[in-house]
Parts: C-alpha cells; sequence; structure tokens
C-alpha cells in the first residue's frame, strides 16, 4: 500500500495501483494475466484470497515478478511533497528522493537523541536545542560493563571497570578485571613465596612448583617448633606492652607526687628547709665516709631548733649539747639564719642561773607533722615568755634592795655633809664676826648679809629631796653595771 | 486510528462525481459509514422507487468486503426482509480491486435482473418462478408503497 505520498500532479490512471488507488509503489506485475499491483498490495490480497484482484485467475506469490523498468522509473520519478509537510517542510522531490531527504536534509525529520539512554526522538532543527537540556546529556555507555556512566569521570571510570579484560601477566590468560584475584590466587605460573619465608626462607617460584619444594624445605622440619616459638614470643610482647602501661602510670604518679611535694615546698616556706636537710642527711647515713664529717641527725636538728645560743639556753638544752656549729664549715644553718654574735660559753651558762632550773621545753621533734611542730613552738614560747616574765620580777627585786641600800648610804652622807656644812657655818660666822668688829660696825648691812645665807643654807638641804627622780638614773647605772658583769 | 487514503479518495469521488441514480455520504462521526441511496432501474418493477441502504467498510477493507443492507423494504428474491443481500461480490467474489462504487452499481444492475436460481428469499424467489408477472406487480407495488416519497 502507499506510504501516504502526497503527490503534487495529477498522476495518469494507468499508473495507479487498483488496490490502494495510489501510484505504484514498488509494482509487481503477475506472471500470468499481467496486471501489476504494488508488492505490499497484492501480497495481502493474495494472503487473503489466491486470486488475481481484477480477473479473479489463480495467483501465487510465484507468480510475481518486478514491473518493466520504464514503469518502475516513472512511478519512483513523480514529484511528491515532503512526508514532514504537515510539519512545515516545503521541499518537493522526486519520490525515489524521499528517503534521502528525510535521511540527511530534511529539517523538521524526526531523528533519535544522541545521548545513550536518551529516548527523545527530536526534530533535527531542535536537536542542538534538546541537547542543551537533555537530562541524559552527561550520560556515557561504558563499552565494557555496558552501564550508564556520567561523563564526567567516564575516562577514570573505563581505566578500573570491573568488565575489561585484562590478560593474566604469569600465564596469558584473559579474564576480566573482577576476577584477575580470584585469578592470581589459582594461576599454577604466578609466582609465589614459600610458606615460611616469614622465617627466613627465601624459595620463590611458580605455584606449581611450591608442593615440590615444601617436601625439601627445612623450615617446614620445624615449623612445630616455629609456631610454639611465635606463640610465646607474643605472649612476651603482650606482657611487656602491659608492663610497659604500668610503668607509664607509674611514672605519671610519681610525676603527681612531685608536683605535689614542690607545691608543699612552696606553702611550707623556710620550714621546708630542715626537712630536706633531714633527708639529705638520712641519705648520707647511708654513706659512711660522709657521716663522720657531719653531725649526727638529732643533732643537727638539735642544733637547726635552736635557731641562736641565747635562745637554746632559755630552752635549757644548749647547755649539755657541744657547741659544734662554728666547727663545722658544711653547715647549712649559719647561712640560713641570720648569725647572731656568739657569746662566750662562759656567760650563757653563768650569766643565767635560773636557766637550768626552767622545765626543759619539748624539743621540737622533725619527725612530727608540722601542725605539731607548732604546737610545740607555740609552747616553747611561752615557756620563754614566762621565764622573761620571772626574771624581769627578779629584776625588780634585786634593784628595789639595791636602791633601798644606796638610799641609806645617801642619807648618811647626808647627815655627814650636814655636820660638815654646821661646822663651816660657824667658821664662817667667827670669821665675820671678827672682820666686822675690824671695820665699820653697821646694824643694816649685817642684816642683808644674814638672808642670802640662809637662803643659799636652803638649797643645799633640798636638794637630796629630788630622790625620786634621781632613782631612774641611779638604777640606770647599777643595770649598766650589772650587765657588764655578765 | 486514522483513514486510509484509499477509503479518503474513494469518499471524495463518490460525492464529487456520484454514478448515475447513486448517492452514498459518509457519516460525520464515522466516516466509515455512508447512507446510500439506490433509485430503482428504469424498465425494472423498482422503478421510481429511491431505496436507502446503510453501507459500512470493515477494518480490513479493502481486503475484505463491504457490508452493505437495504433499509428501505424491498420484494425481490435475492434481498430478505431484514434487507440482507444474496451477491457475490459482497462475499467470496470480493476483490481489492472493486470499490464502493462498483459494489453499488453491481446492487443497482442486480434490481434490473433478479436471480431466483441462487435465492436469499425463498418465498419470494418461488412466487418469481412460478408467476413471474404477479411477482413482478408485487415488487412494483412494495416499490410504490415503500420506496416512494410520498409529494
Amino acid at each position: 500500500m502507499s506510504a501516504g505520498f502526497t503527490y503534487v500532479d495529477n498522476v495518469n490512471t494507468n499508473l495507479i495501483c487498483c488496490i490502494c488507488r495510489a501510484p505504484f509503489l514498488n509494482p509487481v506485475t503477475t506472471r500470468s494475466c499481467a496486471h501489476t499491483f504494488c508488492l505490499e498490495c497484492i501480497q495481502t490480497a493474495i494472503s487473503i484470497t489466491p486470486q488475481c484482484p481484477v480477473d479473479r485467475s489463480t495467483l501465487t506469490t510465484l507468480d510475481l515478478r518486478p514491473a518493466n523498468p520504464l514503469l518502475r522509473n516513472l512511478v519512483d520519478e513523480l514529484t511528491v511533497e515532503c512526508p514532514n509537510a504537515s510539519l512545515g517542510c516545503t521541499q518537493t522531490m522526486q519520490r525515489q528522493l524521499v528517503d534521502i531527504h528525510l535521511r540527511d536534509d530534511c529539517a523538521h525529520a524526526s531523528v533519535p537523541c544522541t545521548h545513550p539512554g536518551c529516548e527523545r526522538q527530536v526534530q533535527r532543527k531542535e536537536l542542538g536545542k534538546h541537547d542543551e537540556t537533555c537530562r541524559r546529556q552527561d550520560v556515557a555507555m561504558c563499552p565494557y560493563c555496558a552501564t550508564e556512566r556520567a561523563v564526567e569521570g567516564f575516562e577514570t571510570h573505563k581505566r578500573i571497570c570491573g568488565r575489561e579484560e585484562v590478560v593474566c601477566p604469569s600465564c596469558d590468560a584473559v579474564t576480566i578485571r573482577a576476577e584477575v584475584d580470584t585469578h592470581t590466587a589459582a594461576c599454577p605460573l604466578t609466582v609465589v613465596a614459600c610458606a615460611h619465608s616469614g622465617n627466613g626462607c627465601a624459595w620463590e617460584g611458580a605455584r606449581h612448583a611450591f608442593a615440590h619444594h615444601i617436601a625439601a624445605c627445612p623450615y617446614e622440619a620445624i615449623k612445630g617448633f616455629l609456631s610454639i616459638h611465635a606463640g610465646k614470643v607474643a605472649a612476651l610482647e603482650s606482657e611487656n606492652a602491659s608492663l610497659r602501661r604500668k610503668v607509664d602510670e607509674l611514672e605519671g604518679g610519681l610525676r603527681a607526687a612531685a608536683e605535689e611535694a614542690q607545691a608543699a615546698r612552696r606553702s611550707l616556706g623556710p620550714w621546708f628547709r630542715a626537712d630536706a636537710s633531714t633527708s639529705t642527711s638520712a641519705s648520707a647515713v647511708a654513706s659512711p665516709a660522709v657521716q663522720p664529717q657531719r653531725p649526727a641527725p638529732e643533732e643537727r636538728v638539735l642544733r637547726d631548733r635552736r635557731m641562736s645560743p641565747l635562745n637554746a639556753a632559755m630552752l635549757g638544752v644548749a647547755s649539755d649539747a657541744p657547741f659544734v656549729p662554728r666547727t663545722d664549715p658544711s653547715l647549712d644553718a649559719s647561712s640560713f639564719f641570720p648569725p647572731f654574735s656568739p657569746p662566750s660559753e662562759d656567760a650563757s651558762s653563768d650569766a643565767f642561773p635560773y636557766g637550768r632550773a626552767l622545765p626543759a621545753a619539748p624539743s621540737v621533734n622533725i619527725n612530727t607533722t608540722l601542725e605539731g611542730s607548732l604546737t610545740s613552738l607555740r609552747n616553747s614560747i611561752m615557756t620563754v615568755s614566762t621565764s622573761l616574765d620571772t626574771m624581769s620580777r627578779r629584776h625588780d627585786v634585786a634593784l628595789m634592795t639595791e636602791t633601798l641600800r644606796m638610799h641609806e648610804e645617801v642619807q648618811s652622807l647626808r647627815a655627814i655633809v650636814h655636820g660638815l656644812r654646821m661646822q663651816v657655818h660657824q667658821i664662817m660666822m667667827e670669821r665675820s664676826q671678827m672682820s666686822l668688829s675690824n671695820l665699820y660696825s653697821s646694824g643694816q648691812t649685817r642684816t642683808s648679809e644674814d638672808g642670802g645665807w640662809s637662803t643659799r643654807a636652803e638649797y643645799f638641804n633640798d636638794r637630796p629631796s629630788t630622790g625620786p627622780s634621781m632613782s631612774v638614773p641611779l638604777m640606770t647605772t647599777v643595770r649598766r653595771t650589772t650587765e657588764n658583769k655578765l | 486510528m486514522s483513514l486510509p487514503k484509499r477509503i479518503v479518495k474513494e469518499t471524495e469521488r463518490l460525492v464529487a462525481d456520484p454514478a448515475p441514480g447513486i448517492t452514498a455520504s459518509p457519516h460525520d462521526d464515522n466516516m466509515r459509514y455512508f447512507d446510500v441511496t439506490i433509485s430503482g432501474p428504469g424498465g425494472s418493477p423498482f422503478e421510481g422507487g429511491v431505496f436507502k441502504l446503510e453501507l459500512f467498510l470493515p477494518e480490513e477493507y479493502p481486503m475484505s468486503p463491504p457490508k452493505v443492507r437495504f433499509l428501505t423494504k424491498i420484494y425481490h428474491p435475492n434481498i430478505d426482509k431484514l434487507g440482507r443481500i444474496c451477491l457475490d461480490i459482497l462475499k467470496d467474489k470480493w476483490s481489492p480491486a472493486l470499490q464502493i462504487r462498483t459494489v453499488l452499481l453491481s446492487i443497482q444492475a442486480l434490481l434490473s435482473s433478479p436471480n431466483p436460481d441462487d435465492p436469499l428469499a425463498a418465498d419470494v424467489a418461488k412466487h418469481y418462478k412460478e408467476d413471474l408477472k404477479g411477482a413482478t406487480q408485487v415488487s412494483k407495488d412494495w416499490t410504490n408503497k415503500y420506496a416512494v416519497e410520498t409529494a
């Protein structure tokens, strides 16, 4: 039947197929009755009724033969419109050129999108526009695995595609890439190392020769020993690791303890020194070479605690202890405590005879806590203040006694002076009597001279009565004398 | 489905260049369905009558014949009471080279020459065989009765 051509000119009725009523398309002529039909038309008609549609003579497809070339050319050269005329193509051409026009030229012909997977048919003139919006434009087809891939990264995929065929480097067998590992694991020509390579066997060879090698491998014979050995080494390594962990923990603890000690040292201030010297001397005990040069630890403690010889005397602990510090050049305490002027040992023992009578203050034990030390120190200070108080009272009693004695002496001296004054006065009176009688005899003058003398006499008498004000310098003098005796 | 070009061409020609005494016009809603009228041929008992028929082109047309039926009652040995027509080209003698026009012309010719030897309506055929004159008269009566437009 006609493919639906639209003929531009009127066609001669002799060129019309009686079945499809259109100009012959691929005309055939019957051998028996010489009627001409389109090939498709007559084939369909014969399949229903094996007769010539014109004269009803019996007909089969074997009776058909191509029509005369002259006839064929006549119908093939008929001018037709482009089949896409309804879409806008205005071209006309010979009927035989329609296919070429549709394939190559016609702007309105439907062509498939060039992107794989896109099933759209678009007019040729709109292909460019479609390309820009085609959702499949980023897709390409992998030739190996026949799957769609994004254009971006497509080359990368092709290099690693699991379906690509690759050649085994050992045996030249062809496999796909995804199965290369499987093949290599079984390929008899692949070079493998001995199973005992970890233990030192240097043998390498094709897989099929491995069985032969393992029979002679020296390591195979001691395989059992090696496995036991490996087990032991592994156990030791794990134990070593756990020990290392423990050491790390202990080091951390040690560091923390050191930091705490540092903090404690800072807060202790000067107190820490004693502690440190104790520890150093305690450590020094360990070496006998050092020991003799240093005082025994307890002596050092006492000495350091003493702070000054005076204090020590007051505490009543120094008198029995040998006074080593001056003889020991390596003494730390001398540089740490400000040096006091060292009084002589005689003075320390004699000047305070009451020192021994005092109850001995509890000696500070360095092994006790700081709080305990402070408590004992406070006790010592209280003791010291008590003894100071006692001493001052005794001082006062002694002063009083001394003052009374002096007072009596002054009284006796004053009596002596008075006697002397009386005598001098008598002498003076006698002498003035004599001179007056010698010179003028005038009562007025004599009177005024008597008043002057009496005033002066009063002054001398009053002088000792200022005792209270004079008592202090007197006592000071006595005190100084006493100290000089010390 | 679109109409084959052949049907379009035949329809165009039927309307533009109708055969004498025959009209055929397709339905607007179904281009394969035609309303047909055939005038009774001159010299036949059906002269003067205008017979209405319906014609339907099946899907296989032109490889299978069109289906044609009389709508107007007619007294004819080859046409039964339901209007079915006994005509060889509408059955086994159909050829794709035939057309609507040729079919209708054949029917018109059938009216001119009834064939009681190949009957469809047996009683009519028997009447035609035994009493041609009387049967022809009945046909004329029927034509006047059913196929003539009363003015």
